[in-house]
């Protein structure tokens, strides 16, 4: 297994982020409840994409389960 | 699921760096964005997609939109009530 020396000044940074992320607002500003595609009561576009850990997510896979799907803008920032 | 643009090993680093997570963080990089853009929420101006939650049903049917303010957590507690309502 490859040991990783991070410089103190990324660490800070890092945590830094973190608690950036913590630290946003937890807001009720919704910006539209439907989107350019979707709105409530449409089936969900199936699709197959690979997670973190390697393994294959397919949506459709989780059927007979409630999906919540967040998606989010950058790993390693508040957004 | 969390989802994202980034590529698989950057989300391993990320959720690496959060202590592990216990749902998976889906690669959406390539084709750059294909499921952002399935569900609408593709930001075609900067690459990303928004900020946006999505719930969906049992039968795989979308319950709940939430596109949300980018430095904004969305409301974990409506998201839960959300599933409640769909339970059963």
């Amino acid at each position: 297994m490859a040991v990783r020396v991070h410089s103190p000044a990324l660490i800070d940074r890092h945590l830094l982020v973190v608690y950036g992320w913590m630290a946003a607002p937890k807001g009720r500003n919704k910006i539209a409840t439907e989107t350019s595609t979707l709105k409530v009561g449409d089936a969900a576009p199936d699709f197959k994409l690979r997670a973190h850990d390697g393994t294959e997510v397919v949506l459709s896979s989780y059927r007979g389960k409630r999906v919540v799907l967040a998606f989010f803008a950058f790993a390693f920032t508040n957004t | 699921m969390g989802i994202s643009c980034d590529t698989v090993y950057t989300l391993k680093d990320w959720a690496e760096h959060l202590g592990g997570v216990k749902y998976p963080f889906a690669s959406d990089f390539w084709p750059h964005g294909a499921v952002s853009r399935a569900y609408g929420v593709f930001n075609e101006e900067v690459g990303r997609p928004e900020r946006a939650i999505i719930v969906i049903d049992a039968a795989g049917i979308v319950r709940y939109i939430d596109v949300h303010q980018l430095r904004e957590v969305p409301d974990d507690e409506e998201i839960a009530q959300q599933l409640e309502k769909l339970e059963g």
